[in-house]
């Protein structure tokens, strides 16, 4: 077997710092898992039990989840996982759950700053009011034509989840629809 | 400054002059005046000309219903025509045109069209240009369009940058007037999430007009007051410059923000919206939009110098603009008679107050002669007003010199916003004027807009209409009050409802954009369109850019009058969305040019693109359609190659943007067994099989080939455009048909990059990368699973499965990989002839092996059709599209069905679409025998060849037919064959 390089080639842009004065800052999430949990049909869903399960078999990699539909979750996380754990995990998972692999099927970009949601107001339709939207939530929503998850992670703080053949034009957007406050004329 | 601009004047600011041109005259004008505050200023009445009589037409209002004062402004990609000058901010530089006038406004040829007026009027175009037909597309609308009309838009792009947001309130607040202004206070001060929009540069509304004290405080401090408060409060977010245009389901309002359409180019932030489209969705709605001020209809009202009594007042007191130096008023109503006081109060003659009431209840102590039970019956001047004709009670006329006169004919509320849903509008005798239905759907009227007369009563009013609100809400609220002010009574309004002058002289315009007169309006009466719906549309009432604000509700008083009802059993017309025009930049947004719509990329796109790949896009999706080499200088140069490497070597082409869908579940054989019209239920572990897919009506919806990885794990393939349609039909058929299945769906498409590697030499490849046994006995055609790679390195999985008829594999490895892997498959293949291939090689071999797509599963085909009913399961008990694909015209052995065809001399081509006939058929639809479906040159037959739906399918191999292209006017004589032309015995597949 010949020796080929394998690289992971990240979907965004080569050079990913056009954040001008950054007063809203863009960052695509470079590592981390995302596994897409499917609840079985019928099953009531309950996160708090899933939750627990994922800590038991893999407490190194968090328990994060994402709800984009009843019954169905992101599980996420910051550290890479390998094939082989993933294989691992997945074989130790009751057959009330299935799970797909979908780190690189979705793609994960930060966004923040005081004007996040004046920012995210100009593609997303839900309410990210400090209120309403709180840390923690999350929602399947549209970024102007591009499905996407929003989560908010912290204060002024958003994540970004979407398809990975969608994740250069979103980039883009993001960055036209932050280009007020960061462009040469921002201020 | 000329002697039109007094002493006066709250919104101006003196120190800021700005220059400006109309009809390339330099004139100036103050920062915070209007285009028509700056024009009337400079003593410039005469504005523009009429649409149809080209008459000419000064400024009529101070507001968002302006129908005469339309103006071109800017130029190149920023012109804007139809511009309101009396909503259009003066900013230095600014540059304003008048329209429908040549070759200028003070002298237009067109105003010709005045003498033709008596045969001009309503229905003319449709009684006169009747026949012949043919000319109407050609002749008569082309010329009707140029002679009449408003502003042309420009054919250059526009620079700026345009953009859509969503916002989200508690109260939205739809108006800044004294009641707007009271409502969003009290909310704001109690807590809730309040955005108060306004569509004027200021906050404000009918109190920038006033000019005395409220209370002991001069009314510019009050209003100062209250909006300081308003901006410190962080739970307020005020939109100035935003027209709330249409109220919609769900309590989703539609405003459009003018962002930087005020501001001189130099000061324009490129990155930043010239205007911006909210979709505002709100909890409550205080509707405070006020109201409008009608005109009155009476000979020669349209005269440049004669505008609304309230706008008058807004010029003097808010833009120190003196309407003239002797100034009559026109009222029938009380409100009106502040005009007068405030003109006396700056020093301007008023020569008289003609008020149709022949005992007015007004307590007015100035200098002007009041002539009560009087009307206006006509004006003189030639391009401004020079006097009125007044009748007098007693049949008498007195004539008046004057050069400005202030007309009020009551008032109408804005009440647009809450008949956007449907609800109709309730005619009041006592206000005269039509008012917001009972049931206003999540609106709450406050101030004008509900028959308040006043800033103190209106104020009053819109603190008080939001407390039901902010207690629904659960916000304890006291209402804001105005200092210094004490017991606050409404005032009846004392309108008399007068819809026009009986003895006018003259034209007497009923709408002004339109040029529609009283007897416009007559006249469709006694040609029987007299319902108000027929009477807008034949007289064109009520439309164009200002739809009738002005002169609606006149209109339809004057229906009324003559039809001896009310205007209540009159009614309206139907009031939709957009409340004043919106600029198609707006609606747009930011999708144009290259961001009209999101791409989407492959993984493999980067290597692709190394590779030097064309690519076509196909829906978002952009799929590399062939690799030109040096030398290539025509595109089938390129697919020629590759399809023939792939058939003698091998290639790799990118198929990662095929829909793929993980199926999981104990019940998932099952589910699958019931999608697919063939059997599924026993497909083992490790094997892929072809599937078709039916819709409930029997006809193929799509088709593609699923693997069974695990047990209770399948791995679906659709087509790159059905992906996202099959996925919702498998939801739909899981969550709805079938909820008692364990099954449960995942969308994969973006987690592989997927390459098929295709060629007599595709397993000598692979191999070198693969680190399992891939033998033909190891992995036989339609093996499928997992695979180690390179070392351990990488997992992936392999089917061996083919499109192009060659022995074939789709390796799909995790996204990020795509490139390595594909980059790494190039290096082991180079010593074996590898070439890239792209869809079009693909499309090429698909129709050489004689397999479908869409060209063929096109709706109307059954899988008898294309050949492959044995297919159909005869032994499921059901599955979807079962029952409807055994109707009787789908089972009709004479339904069309797929065969080949090729041209009988090699050297002749056909197209696409054309059509199959017996040989000496005449051409008619009964003759038809079918269509070309596919088509393309083969490089391995070295003719053109093509799929067809015919009658009677295979049966008719070998027979001799016309292919016909009625477009192109070309025949040829083609050969029906069968559709596989490449391998019918499909050894390579099997190699």
């Amino acid at each position: 077997m010949r020796d080929f390089l394998l690289n992971n080639v990240s979907p965004f842009p080569a050079k990913a710092d056009a954040n001008g004065h950054a007063a809203v800052h863009i960052a695509p999430i470079a590592t981390g898992f995302v596994t897409h949990v499917l609840g079985k049909g019928n099953a009531k869903a309950d996160a708090a039990h899933l939750t627990k399960l994922i800590s038991d078999i893999a407490p190194e990699l968090g328990a994060t989840l994402r709800s984009p539909s009843p019954g169905q979750w992101f599980w996420v996380g910051d550290c890479d996982v390998s094939q082989g754990r993933f294989a691992e995990i997945s074989g130790q998972i009751p057959g009330e759950y299935a799970i797909s692999d979908q780190t690189h099927g979705r793609v994960r970009i930060m966004i923040s700053g005081p004007q996040v949601r004046d920012v995210l107001a100009k593609g997303a339709m839900i309410d990210l009011a400090d209120g309403v939207f709180v840390v923690g939530a999350s929602a399947m929503t549209q970024i102007g034509h591009i499905g996407a998850m929003i989560t908010r992670t912290d204060d002024d703080c958003f994540e970004i989840m979407v398809l990975r053949s969608f994740a250069v034009s979103l980039w883009h957007e993001l960055h036209q629809m932050a280009a007020e406050f960061n462009g040469p004329h921002a201020g | 400054m000329t002697s039109f601009r007094i002493d006066s004047g709250t919104l101006i600011d003196r120190d800021d002059v700005r220059s400006f041109t109309f009809n390339g005259e330099k004139l100036a004008g103050f920062g915070g005046d209007t285009v028509a505050s700056a024009l009337l200023a400079n003593g410039k009445q005469l504005v523009g000309r009429s649409f149809k009589y080209h008459r000419p037409r000064g400024i009529l209002t101070a507001g968002a219903a302006e129908p005469n004062a339309l103006l071109t402004i800017g130029r190149d990609g920023r012109r804007d025509p139809n511009t309101r000058a009396t909503m259009a901010e003066l900013f230095d530089g600014l540059e304003a045109r008048s329209q429908n006038c040549w070759p200028n406004v003070n002298f237009d040829i067109g105003a010709m069209n005045g003498l033709l007026g008596p045969l001009l009027g309503a229905g003319f175009y449709y009684k006169t240009f009747m026949w012949p037909a043919a000319f109407w597309e050609k002749v008569y609308e082309p010329l009707i369009r140029k002679a009449a009309g408003l502003g042309r838009a420009s054919y250059d792009p526009d620079p700026g940058y345009y953009e859509k947001c969503w916002a989200h309130c508690d109260v939205l607040v739809i108006g800044a007037g004294p009641a707007g202004l009271a409502a969003a206070l009290t909310a704001g001060r109690a807590g809730a999430r309040v955005i108060i929009a306004d569509e004027g540069a200021q906050l404000g509304g009918g109190m920038l007009a006033e000019g005395g004290l409220i209370g002991d405080k001069a009314a510019d401090a009050v209003l100062a007051d209250i909006v300081g408060e308003l901006h410190a409060l962080p739970n307020v977010e005020i939109r100035k410059r935003t027209t709330v245009f249409g109220a919609y389901d769900d309590q989703v309002f539609a405003a459009v923000e003018r962002v930087q359409k005020h501001l001189p180019e130099q000061a324009i932030n490129p990155d930043r919206a010239m205007e911006r489209l909210w979709r505002i969705v709100a909890g409550h709605v205080i509707l405070a939009t006020g109201a409008e001020e009608r005109p009155i209809v009476f000979g020669g009202n349209d005269r440049p110098g004669v505008m609304t009594a309230g706008a008058m007042r807004t010029y003097l007191n808010a833009f120190g603009v003196a309407p003239g130096k002797r100034v009559a008023l026109f009222a029938n109503n009380n409100q009106a008679y502040q005009t007068a006081i405030d003109l006396e109060a700056r020093g301007i003659e008023v020569a008289a107050i003609i008020d149709p009431r022949s005992c007015p209840d007004i307590d007015f102590n100035g200098k002007a002669r009041l002539i009560a039970g009087a009307m206006v019956r006509d004006t003189a001047g030639r391009r401004a007003i020079k006097a009125v004709t007044v009748r007098h009670d007693d049949g008498r006329d007195e004539v008046i010199a004057v050069d400005a006169l202030a007309v009020s004919g009551g008032y109408s509320p804005i009440v647009h916003l809450a008949c956007h849903r449907g609800a109709k509008p309730v005619w009041s005798d006592e206000y005269a004027g039509f008012m917001p239905p009972e049931q206003c759907d999540g609106m709450v009227p406050a101030g004008a807009v509900a028959g308040c007369e006043g800033v103190v009563a209106c104020f009053d009013a819109g603190a008080k209409a939001v407390l039901p609100v902010l207690d629904g809400l659960g916000f304890g609220a006291e209402p804001v009050r105005l200092a210094g002010v004490e017991g606050v009574t409404a005032s009846a309004p004392n309108t008399m409802a007068i819809w026009s002058v009986p003895s006018s002289k003259g034209k007497a315009f009923v709408d002004y954009q339109n040029d529609v007169t009283a007897g416009d309006i007559n006249l469709a009466m006694r040609e029987g369109y007299d319902h108000v719906e027929l009477a807008k549309r034949y007289t064109t009432n009520g439309m164009a850019t200002d739809q009738g604000k002005t002169s609606n509700v006149n209109a339809i008083g004057i229906l009324a009058q003559n039809k001896g009802v009310t205007p209540g059993d009159i009614g309206t017309t139907t009031f939709r969305p957009f409340y004043t025009p919106v600029s198609f930049g707006a609606l747009v947004g930011a999708s144009k040019g290259f961001e009209f719509q999101p791409v989407r990329k492959s993984p493999l796109h980067g290597w692709a693109a190394r590779n030097g790949a064309k690519f076509v896009e196909t829906g978002l999706w952009y799929r590399s359609s062939w690799f030109p080499k040096d030398g290539e200088t025509f595109w089938r140069d390129s697919v020629d190659r590759e399809v023939l490497n792939v058939r003698e070597n091998v290639g790799i082409c990118d198929v990662s943007t095929l829909g793929k869908i993980e199926i999981f579940g104990a019940d998932a054989a099952e589910f699958l067994n019931r999608v697919y019209c063939n059997a599924f239920l026993k497909l083992p572990v490790g094997k892929a099989r072809y599937g078709i897919m039916l819709r409930e009506d029997g006809f193929v919806y799509d088709d593609g080939t699923t693997s069974c990885l695990a047990e209770n794990h399948y791995f679906m393939t659709t087509t790159t455009a059905l992906a996202a349609g099959v996925l919702t039909h498998l939801e739909f058929c899981a969550q709805v048909l079938w909820p008692d299945l364990d099954v449960r769906l995942a969308s994969a498409t973006d987690q592989w990059a997927q390459m098929a590697v295709a060629g007599p030499k595709a397993r000598d490849v692979l191999a070198q990368i693969i680190d399992d046994d891939i033998s033909n006995e190891a992995f036989p055609f339609l093996a499928a699973r997992e695979v180690s790679m390179f070392g351990g390195r990488l997992r992936g999985r392999l089917f061996r499965i083919s499109f192009s008829g060659e022995l074939a594999y789709e390796i799909a490895v995790p996204a990020g990989f795509g490139e390595s892997v594909a980059d790494a498959i190039m290096v082991a293949g180079e010593a074996f002839g590898i070439a890239p291939y792209g869809t079009e090689a693909l499309g090429v071999m698909r129709i050489e092996k004689g397999h479908v797509t869409h060209a063929e599963i096109n709706g109307t085909v059954t899988p008898a059709d294309l050949g492959m009913g044995r297919m159909v399961s005869a032994k499921k008990d059901d599955f979807i599209g079962r029952v409807m694909n055994l109707r009787e015209g789908l089972v009709d052995p004479m339904r069309p069905a797929l065969v080949g065809v090729k041209p009988k001399s090699p050297s002749d081509k056909f197209a696409t679409g054309s059509h199959i006939l017996k040989i000496g058929d005449a051409v008619s639809l009964a003759n038809d025998q079918g269509y070309v479906t596919s088509m393309c040159y083969s490089p391995s037959l070295g003719h053109a060849i093509g799929l067809a739906l015919v009658k009677g399918g295979p049966e008719r191999y070998g027979e001799e037919v016309v292919i016909w292209n009625g477009l192109a006017g070309a025949s040829i004589t083609g050969v029906i064959c069968n559709p596989a032309f490449v391998d019918p015995e499909n050894e390579k597949l099997h190699a």
